[in-house]
């Protein structure tokens, strides 16, 4: 799982989202180091929907725009749980090497 | 159903007078997409992206930001290559021919590296160039592009092919430097072998490994590590342009014209590029570009497409089969006679890297005809049609006319017998295409 789909399937957990606030709430979560381009944004939607972690929440029309709302599906959040768990263990590997790491002076 | 997105609406008011500069400059890059895709997603995307960037005056000029286009088409090769039944059986045929190309320029590694002169090898060991070492070792990382390919380490294969591929373009220009960085000598001091001579000269023990990329390269590095002395005769005599085995381009009116007006231009040996380089750079790049577009982010997984560890799914490994048979028949048929003189033209036209890819066609079609899988069809004859061009470029041999000629008409009848069944074989062009709104 790439880092845009691990921060797409993030953002939707709260709440479905329309794909600006995807991209929002994805430059939030990263701290801003992730700015998702548009092209991008639907790419990473397209695999996650074909993948069935993500799927149609509603439409609406704001200001004369459409904007689609999606949601994440248990399958998602299943999905989700894993990669972040398998990152987490990773995470905990590298910290405890570090700390084990002896200090150079 | 939860509570909808708060975020309040970016300042898009609709605009009265039609739709702004920037709003159009965007549509028109979305027009990148195919219709079927844009009818689902355009007006969700135009929303979406005025919402990030906001309405900006006409009198402005805007224009979209470059990496949004990028990611724009960055989506329309993914989306092209997957969105219809067809798209994505396009998709699986530029799959396949990269594993068939990558496979290809494996085999040869394999001969080089099986079938390496000692004069060669110490002209890339240690005594000789670290730079020309350096290219070298680059030239052969076809080997490991290929195993990464099949375990499904995709972008480790991406990479390592581009390596291959920056390398045989290195090779190209070494004559014009090598001479400075290599040898100490002056650009024309160094030998201009042609492709043909060098590829005799460097025959490994497969006869695959003869005047392709990694091959090319290991003459030229023999030329360079005895300066003053061909590469025919650092590798045994004028067998290269005597021998029935060997090229006579050089000899060949119908190699000279273009490439004689070239000579000594920027210290390149033109006729070596365009007999014996650009062929070879041909069949390289083409499986590279297949890899490139074919094993897109959305490509489908499996052995072909991009789930690590799965090699042995289904019929995944004909193609491999396919490399591996056309690798190891011409050593079957004893065509490591390749490089004496008596080798017979019918057996010698298979022989280099062109002769190579044509053998591959011929073995690769029995599998994809038996198949009767559209991609695995189109796969092969797309590679027919590179063996071909190359074969056109690699110009003439004199005296193997008539073997030539046979391997060009196999090699067509194959290409259109199959490119006709894959065509009638891919699935029918949707009336109406399903999108992500329908899913």
């Amino acid at each position: 799982m790439t880092e845009p789909m691990f921060l797409a399937l993030t953002a939707l957990v709260d709440r479905p989202r329309h794909g600006y606030g995807i991209v929002q709430e994805v430059d939030r979560l990263s701290g801003g180091t992730v700015q998702l381009k548009i092209g991008t944004l639907y790419g990473v939607l397209d695999r996650l929907a074909g993948d069935g972690l993500v799927e149609l929440d509603r439409e609406e029309a704001e200001n004369g725009r459409l904007r689609r709302y999606y949601r994440l599906t248990d399958s998602g959040a299943g999905a989700l749980r894993a990669e972040a768990e398998r990152l987490a263990a990773n995470a905990r590997t590298a910290t405890e090497r570090l700390r084990a790491r002896p200090v150079t002076p | 159903m939860t509570a909808p997105d708060p975020t309040p609406p970016a300042p898009s008011e609709p605009a009265p007078s039609g739709p702004s500069l920037l709003e159009r400059r965007y549509r028109g890059a979305l027009r990148l997409l195919p219709a079927g895709y844009r009818a689902e997603r355009e007006e969700e995307m135009v929303a979406a992206f005025l919402e990030l960037y906001g309405e900006a005056p006409d009198e402005a000029n805007p224009r979209p930001a470059w990496a949004e286009l990028a990611s724009v088409a960055a989506l329309a090769v993914r989306v092209r290559l997957s969105w219809t039944p067809r798209a994505a059986a396009w998709g699986g045929a530029l799959r396949l021919l990269a594993v068939l190309g990558l496979g290809l320029q494996a085999m040869v590694t394999v001969g080089v590296l099986t079938g390496l002169p000692a004069e060669q090898a110490e002209a890339v060991g240690p005594a000789g160039s670290g730079v020309l070492l350096v290219l070298f070792v680059a030239g052969l990382s076809w080997l490991p592009a290929f195993a990464a390919l099949l375990q499904g380490y995709v972008r480790a294969a991406k990479a390592l092919a581009l390596t291959g591929l920056a390398a045989e373009l290195a090779w190209i220009a070494t004559p014009a430097w090598l001479g400075t960085l290599a040898i100490g000598g002056t650009p024309t001091e160094a030998p201009t072998a042609t492709s043909a001579e060098t590829s005799t000269a460097t025959s490994a023990g497969t006869s695959a490994a003869t005047s392709a990329g990694t091959s090319t390269a290991i003459p030229t590095a023999a030329s360079a590590g005895t300066p003053g002395v061909t590469s025919a005769d650092a590798a045994g005599g004028a067998l290269a342009t005597e021998g029935p085995g060997g090229f006579l381009a050089a000899e060949d009116p119908a190699g000279v014209g273009v490439a004689d007006g070239l000579a000594g231009v920027g210290g390149l040996d033109w006729h070596a590029v365009l007999t014996g380089h650009l062929p070879a750079l041909l069949i390289m790049v083409v499986p590279v570009l297949a890899l490139l577009l074919g094993q897109h982010r959305g490509a489908p997984t499996g052995m072909l497409g991009r789930q690590r560890g799965a090699t042995v799914a289904g019929r995944g490994w004909w193609p491999v089969g396919a490399v591996v048979v056309a690798g190891v028949l011409p050593l079957v048929l004893g065509a490591t006679v390749l490089r004496e003189p008596g080798t017979p033209p019918w057996i010698a036209v298979w022989g280099d890297l062109p002769g190579y890819a044509a053998l591959l066609v011929v073995v690769a079609a029995v599998p994809a005809l038996w198949l009767r899988s559209a991609d695995a069809m189109l796969a092969v004859a797309l590679l027919g049609v590179t063996a071909l061009l190359a074969r056109g470029l690699s110009g003439l041999w004199a005296g193997q006319e008539t073997a030539i000629a046979i391997q060009v008409i196999t090699v067509t009848v194959l290409s259109v017998t199959l490119a006709a069944a894959g065509m009638r074989g891919l699935p029918a062009v949707p009336r109406e295409n399903s999108g992500l709104a329908r899913r």
